[in-house]
């Protein structure tokens, strides 16, 4: 029910009191309020995007600095000062030695100057010696003994074995190979040689071929038993 | 250092060959492996040797080799990849020593002895084969763990593969 079906006056006093009590909007309030909404999305748009977000442990790396920047500073306070005169006493010390002194012409004895180049060049020779004794130490020692005599008889002594085999004898050094081959009743005979993998060492192989006649019957495993 | 020092030095030096050389050779463990590589070495005691015997056959079965040859690679290779299978029968381990040691084989009897013992390392070995009318003399030479084959057959498709190995 609309107000003027029930009080047509209270109505109009309602429109005279909106006209004189409310102030009326100024003319550019729509804009105004629009301009203000769009300077805030302005603002929060650039908050976002550009400042950028602190990182997690920036508080920590900051107090970490500070505590740096203290220590240095307390390291920097510990730090003697030189004394007065430093400098000067450095110089006079250079100039004491004895080298610089031969460079400026001064008054060092010849044996300063010759020790260091009479010593290198008397090394030398030394170092040269000791190298070829070493050397011909080693090479004595890596020669075979096929050179020196075997001794003639050798006393065994008692409770001593024979060494074991090492694992060096254990390396082929030639090729398995087939000495004699006797094979009788057989049709054919043919020995044949198989490279092994490493290249030193092969397998030979007695390949023999039986009359058709001789030829097992039956299952080998059986026969066995 | 002094050079007086360094002609010591030197001089220390070049003297140990010296008595390196003056030390008597005759040390009886230090020679025994320049022994060894020079004269025939003893057998070793607790030389066995393996016979094995493979039942190899080529055809329409292709049931390879059996799990206990996978360590024989000769077997993968010519001569023998003409095999499509290959049982491993029976594998006996005999003592190589210089009396004869037999093992059974399906139609008869392996013997086998050591014949001597090389410089190098390598057995000589004798095999006997007896396999009823048939019989066979065979002299291997070889190294411990290098496997030597006879190969018996009378069909193209089928033979009975010896393998000895040293151990």
């Amino acid at each position: 029910m609309a107000p003027d079906d029930r009080d047509p006056a209270l109505t109009r006093a309602f429109g005279v009191w909106a006209d004189a009590a409310v102030p009326a909007l100024p003319d550019d309030f729509t804009a105004r309020v629009v301009a203000e909404a769009a300077v805030q999305r302005a603002g929060a748009a650039w908050a976002e995007a550009a400042v950028p977000a602190l990182p997690d442990d920036f508080t920590a790396r900051l107090m970490a600095d500070v505590a740096a920047q203290q220590r240095g500073a307390a390291w920097a306070d510990a730090v003697p000062t030189l004394p007065e005169g430093f400098a000067a006493t450095v110089a006079q010390k250079a100039l004491a030695r004895p080298k610089l002194q031969v460079l400026a012409g001064g008054t060092a004895t010849p044996a300063v100057t010759a020790t260091a180049p009479a010593r290198r060049w008397w090394q030398w020779p030394a170092v040269a010696v000791a190298a070829a004794a070493v050397v011909a130490l080693v090479a004595s020692r890596a020669q075979p003994t096929a050179d020196q005599p075997e001794p003639v008889a050798q006393r065994a002594e008692a409770g001593v074995t024979a060494p074991a085999p090492t694992a060096v004898e254990r390396v082929a050094v030639a090729m398995a190979e087939v000495t004699r081959v006797e094979v009788l009743g057989a049709e054919r005979v043919a020995v044949l040689s198989m490279q092994g993998e490493g290249g030193g060492s092969g397998s030979p192989v007695v390949w023999i071929t039986d009359k058709a006649e001789d030829a097992p019957a039956g299952d080998l495993e059986t026969r066995m038993q | 250092m002094r050079a007086r020092s360094w002609w010591w030095a030197a001089l220390l030096v070049a003297m140990v060959p010296a008595m390196g050389a003056a030390v008597p050779r005759g040390g009886a463990r230090a020679a025994a492996p320049q022994r060894a590589a020079q004269q025939p070495a003893p057998p070793a005691a607790g030389t066995q040797i393996e016979v094995l015997v493979i039942d190899a056959s080529a055809g329409d079965s292709d049931a390879g080799l059996d799990r206990g040859l996978a360590a024989l690679s000769q077997l993968r290779r010519a001569p023998f990849n003409m095999f499509t299978s290959m049982r491993l029968v029976s594998r006996t381990s005999l003592a190589l020593a210089a009396e004869p040691a037999r093992a059974a084989l399906p139609d008869g009897t392996a013997t086998v002895n050591l014949v001597s013992r090389g410089a190098d390392g390598r057995y000589t070995f004798q095999v006997a084969l007896a396999q009823g009318a048939r019989s066979g003399n065979l002299t291997f030479v070889a190294s411990a763990g290098e496997p030597v084959f006879t190969v018996r057959s009378s069909r193209a498709d089928r033979a009975m593969i010896l393998g000895f190995i040293v151990r």
